[in-house]
């Protein structure tokens, strides 16, 4: 689902940006925000979803494990994203 | 025979029977439906969208160059009482050209909403107060509200309307952003109207909005349309047999027997609709020819040619040469306006006599107003090297260097042709250097065709080429 993956990659730009908060991620933090997004397209989204594709973009050994709340984000592998998917991502 | 005296009167008519179409029917909405011209097959296609439009929550793109008749051809839809109910759907119109400010364009469409969910009997009351400052929360809460609300309790399906959103230009995507996640529901569809650069924009931006509103959507497109037939509907206001009740209101001084407008139409030979359906108006082929090509079938265009061609036909009766009776079923007299004319009339450069002060509304561009050394004309060579090189590289600056023009001189017309004030030239834009290496042109070139149209139809122009002068050499030989 390409879409909410651009989505969780918008939101993790937003977040290193911010300086004061740690590069860690609750799952239900997503949610909430994914939510606030677009309230119409994730009503129904699940976390197992949001896991399944925060990994994809963010593919760090703590974010595998099984019974893993908290995601890490980093910013090379953000970057990495960014750049595989940069013809979906318009100018900022 | 002359018309000088009553001119002011005709130019009234016109100027009224010329307007656009929303415009025209404001006071009548059936007389929109009695004007609105063609589009027959588009409109049953938009139909059979439209019946399984609440199973399937589909988006819809209309797609057409500027002035094809976009706005209208919704609206035609919108006016459509009996279609709307019967397929139980609630339409919301957000028409950015009626506002021209973002704002009130949303807050118009937050207002609106919360009427339909009023009619419902499932009122919102999470709702702020509809300023300026409480927009985004407003809709993020009506988005809030939707998600909430199951399909049998929403009753009729919504339709989003998005029209004009081509002024928008580089607010476009942070003012579609609000319409996004409406986009993305079944239990909403949008229907967004939009000329081919703007379309192109989408594509490009993000694979998000191009999955939501370009490509995973039903669409119509829409082909200019014959010129000859519409401007003779337009004319027919006068002579509609209907139309007596529904202009009385509006304009019932054009609707005397004696009234100036029907004798002006009787001029040409016409008294009722059939004669009128047969008559080829004061316009030969060439000359309906040169309408369609050099506006790219922009019939707001056209109708401004038209309108100032009519003017200049009464003006001159006695002096431009009619043409006989035909066996097309052409009833005669009839003028012949040709390019010779064309020139005359849409350019600068002519001496004006005493019957010609009036402002004209249409303008031909001269392309022999900057020249180089050599005698070239550089906006000609400008438009060639767009053509043939696409970007602006070294390559292009470096062949029109050979032509004899100064780099200085070149980005000047570089930011003209840029301009979308100077209709007839290239709508080009000019993406800044940090995004992409070399600044790209043919884009936009390529997709409204109009700065090509533009170069052909001029170069095999004889009188284009009396009253201006010599275009110079072209580009092309030099290469070679």
């Amino acid at each position: 689902m390409i879409i909410l993956r651009i989505d969780i990659i918008e939101i993790a730009i937003e977040l290193l940006s911010d300086k004061t908060i740690k590069n860690k991620l609750r799952n239900s933090q997503i949610e909430k925000k994914l939510k606030y997004k677009n309230p119409l397209l994730y009503s129904n989204v699940s976390r197992q979803k949001i896991k399944s594709e925060f990994i994809k973009i963010f593919p760090i050994h703590n974010n595998k494990k099984k019974r893993t709340k908290i995601f890490k984000i980093s910013k090379k592998q953000l970057t990495k994203a960014i750049r595989y998917y940069s013809y979906t991502i318009g100018k900022k | 025979m002359s018309y000088f005296d009553k001119i002011d009167d005709y130019k009234l008519f016109f100027t009224f029977s010329f307007q656009t179409l929303r415009k025209l029917s404001q006071e009548d909405k059936e007389l929109f439906n009695d004007l609105f011209y063609n589009r027959t097959p588009e409109y049953h296609r938009i139909i059979s969208m439209l019946r399984n439009i609440k199973n399937r929550g589909d988006n819809i793109l209309i797609i057409g160059d500027a002035g094809v008749g976009k706005s209208s051809f919704t609206y035609r839809i919108l006016y459509d009482n009996k279609l709307i109910n019967d397929f139980n759907l609630y339409p919301l119109i957000v028409d950015y050209g009626d506002c021209l400010n973002k704002n009130i364009c949303l807050m118009n469409f937050i207002s609106d909403m919360e009427r339909y969910f009023k009619e419902i009997n499932n009122p919102i009351n999470t709702l702020l107060n509809n300023t300026e400052k409480n927009i985004d929360t407003n809709i993020h809460g009506l988005q809030k509200h939707l998600s909430i609300l199951s399909r049998e309790n929403l009753q009729k399906h919504l339709l989003i309307f998005l029209d004009d959103f081509d002024y928008l230009e580089e607010n476009l995507f942070s003012f579609l952003k609000n319409f996004f996640p409406f986009a993305s529901s079944n239990k909403i569809s949008v229907i967004l109207s939009v000329r081919p650069p703007l379309y192109s924009a989408i594509e490009c931006y993000d694979s998000r909005y191009k999955i939501f509103f370009t490509s995973d959507v039903q669409r119509i497109e829409l082909q200019p349309m014959t010129t000859q037939k519409l401007l003779k509907k337009r004319l027919a206001v006068v002579l509609h047999p209907e139309s007596q009740n529904i202009y009385r209101t509006i304009v019932s001084k054009f609707l005397n027997e004696n009234s100036v407008y029907k004798k002006l139409l009787s001029i040409y030979g016409i008294t009722n609709i059939e004669q009128l359906e047969k008559i080829h108006l004061p316009f030969t082929h060439l000359y309906l020819n040169f309408m369609n090509s050099i506006t790219n079938g922009n019939i707001r265009e056209i109708f401004e040619i038209a309108y100032d061609s009519l003017v200049y036909t009464l003006l001159h009766y006695d002096d431009i040469d009619s043409i006989e009776e035909d066996d097309d079923g052409i009833i005669a007299p009839r003028k012949n306006l040709d390019n010779k004319h064309v020139i005359l009339l849409f350019t600068e450069n002519q001496t004006l006599t005493h019957k010609d002060k009036y402002k004209r509304t249409y303008r031909l561009f001269n392309l022999n107003e900057f020249k180089s050394r050599n005698k070239n004309s550089l906006i000609y060579n400008v438009l060639e090297a767009i053509k043939i090189y696409e970007y602006l590289n070294v390559e292009f600056y470096e062949s029109l260097e050979m032509m004899g023009h100064s780099k200085d001189a070149i980005n000047k017309i570089v930011k003209i042709i840029s301009n979308k004030k100077n209709r007839l030239i290239v709508p080009a834009k000019i993406i800044p250097k940090e995004d992409r290496e070399t600044t790209l042109l043919y884009e936009h070139y390529k997709t409204t065709m109009k700065g090509d149209y533009y170069l052909t139809n001029i170069a095999y122009w004889k009188e284009y080429i009396e009253v201006f002068g010599d275009f110079g050499n072209s580009l092309r030989s030099k290469i070679i």
